[in-house]
């Protein structure tokens, strides 16, 4: 495959690999969580290889490489195709651009700030393959274009979901003797909570300006908002009063 | 009533409640500032910051400050958005009502952090990925005076679930607007990194 495109071997497999480097930097970016992806997407090698077959077809009937055609093709249709958030598309599109850009052939460019991450210049696939071998096995997530920091929120959320399991499975009744039974201790605390509820928002002692009329007879914007906000405040106040009743 | 002893919200309050997801204990001490911030404005007339992470439904407040303007200058509000003007301290630096538009406060930045000396987004500090974010003023101006360039498109998002749900009130995401972010850098860069302002930590 890395030999398939006769028109222009160097572009193409400069090209290839940064399709492979953006296929890998999005799936792995879906470890980190929120921090990576909103959504959780599930992307599939058929959407690399529709993507491989086009740029083999773009490369072979265009005198340039159309780097804008490929960079909508790829992010927003093939791959896009299965992203539903609007921030999603946003990140979908940044990340492509980072690779799918006109820098790319040149072989002194990074694809991200690390120094050991670029398309390698052009050579056989024995000589890439070598290339690859010599990278790093503990990835930092600035390969996926993300801040070292990254791997702290995947470790607290591994940590998190750890500890819910834990949880989940601790027995729930008390070892005898003094110790308190579940109940009383809910008991107990229903009561420490019940104890610290407040009186629910009350329009009738508001200030004056909150919720008055314009000159044109309408209600301020911000009243009314600070209205529809009272109303909730107070479903749940009355909700949290009653369950600890 | 397991909830209570694993400390987790109990479902029938989260069922009425704002998107959060701290633990019982913080979700209690958070609820009663949220009721605290409401009766002060309620009570002693509008404030001069508004704790936007405090509010059910943000996005509300955001449409009706940008009306209050709109109204009070004869206005059409969908010619009107906000720019984003980052000041330079926490909520105890307010000491004044602005002249146009709302000062917001309580903000978070993940993924990137604001640097106070160059006035900008800066990559984040080793080992902390979360810190507090200035009070902002979000100011009304023409749409289209809107300059875009050297600023990062920055999500404020609820919580740092990031994705939307759809709730039984109809509102059905966690995204609240784009703050504009100054920055010196390609601002795709953030957008890779993942830059996004929240309402609250899950603490």
């Amino acid at each position: 495959m890395y030999e398939s495109c006769d028109a222009k071997p160097r572009e193409y497999k400069k090209m290839v690999f940064a399709l492979a480097y953006f296929h890998a930097a999005i799936l792995e970016r879906r470890k980190y969580g929120a921090i990576g992806w909103n959504e959780r997407y599930e992307w599939m090698n058929s959407d690399f290889q529709c993507s491989n077959a086009q740029l083999l077809l773009f490369l072979a009937e265009q005198p340039e490489v159309p780097y804008i055609a490929l960079n909508y093709i790829v992010a927003q249709v093939n791959y896009g195709g299965r992203v539903t958030d609007d921030r999603d598309i946003r990140t979908m599109n940044s990340m492509l651009r980072k690779y799918f850009c006109p820098e790319v052939m040149n072989d002194n460019y990074k694809l991200s700030k690390l120094e050991m991450y670029y398309a390698p210049p052009e050579g056989t696939f024995e000589q890439l393959n070598e290339y690859l071998s010599g990278l790093p096995l503990d990835e930092d997530p600035e390969v996926f274009g993300l801040h070292s920091n990254a791997n702290m929120i995947y470790e607290n959320n591994v940590v998190k979901d750890f500890m819910g399991s834990v949880l989940l499975i601790q027995p729930r009744l008390a070892a005898g003797g003094a110790a308190k039974t579940p109940e009383q201790i809910c008991r107990e605390n229903a009561q420490a909570y019940s104890a610290r509820v407040p009186a629910n928002l009350n329009r009738e002692t508001a200030h004056p300006d909150v919720f008055k009329f314009d000159d044109n007879g309408k209600p301020l914007a911000l009243g009314v908002f600070l209205g529809q906000e009272l109303e909730r405040f107070n479903i749940l106040l009355n909700c949290i009063r009653h369950s600890l009743v | 009533m397991n909830d209570f002893l694993d400390g987790k919200v109990p479902a029938m309050w989260v069922n009425w409640a704002y998107p959060s997801l701290k633990p019982l204990a913080s979700w209690f001490d958070d609820f009663l500032e949220r009721v605290i911030f409401m009766r002060a404005w309620i009570e002693e007339g509008m404030p001069m910051s508004y704790w936007i992470p405090g509010f059910f439904f943000p996005q509300g407040f955001k449409t009706a400050a940008l009306q209050m303007h709109a109204r009070a200058n004869g206005l059409e509000i969908d010619k009107l958005t906000f720019r984003t003007n980052v000041m330079h301290g926490l909520i105890e630096t307010v000491k004044e009502h602005p002249e146009t538009g709302v000062i917001v406060h309580g903000n978070f930045i993940e993924g990137a952090r604001w640097d106070y000396k160059k006035k900008m987004v800066e990559d984040m500090e080793p080992k902390i990925a979360i810190s507090q974010f200035p009070v902002i003023w979000l100011e009304p101006i023409f749409e289209v005076d809107l300059k875009l360039e050297r600023t990062y498109e920055c999500p404020l998002y609820k919580t740092s679930q990031r994705r939307g749900e759809l709730t039984t009130t109809g509102h059905s995401t966690n995204f609240i607007m784009m703050m504009n972010l100054p920055t010196d850098q390609n601002p795709e860069n953030w957008i890779r990194r993942g830059a996004a302002m929240l309402c609250m930590t899950d603490e």
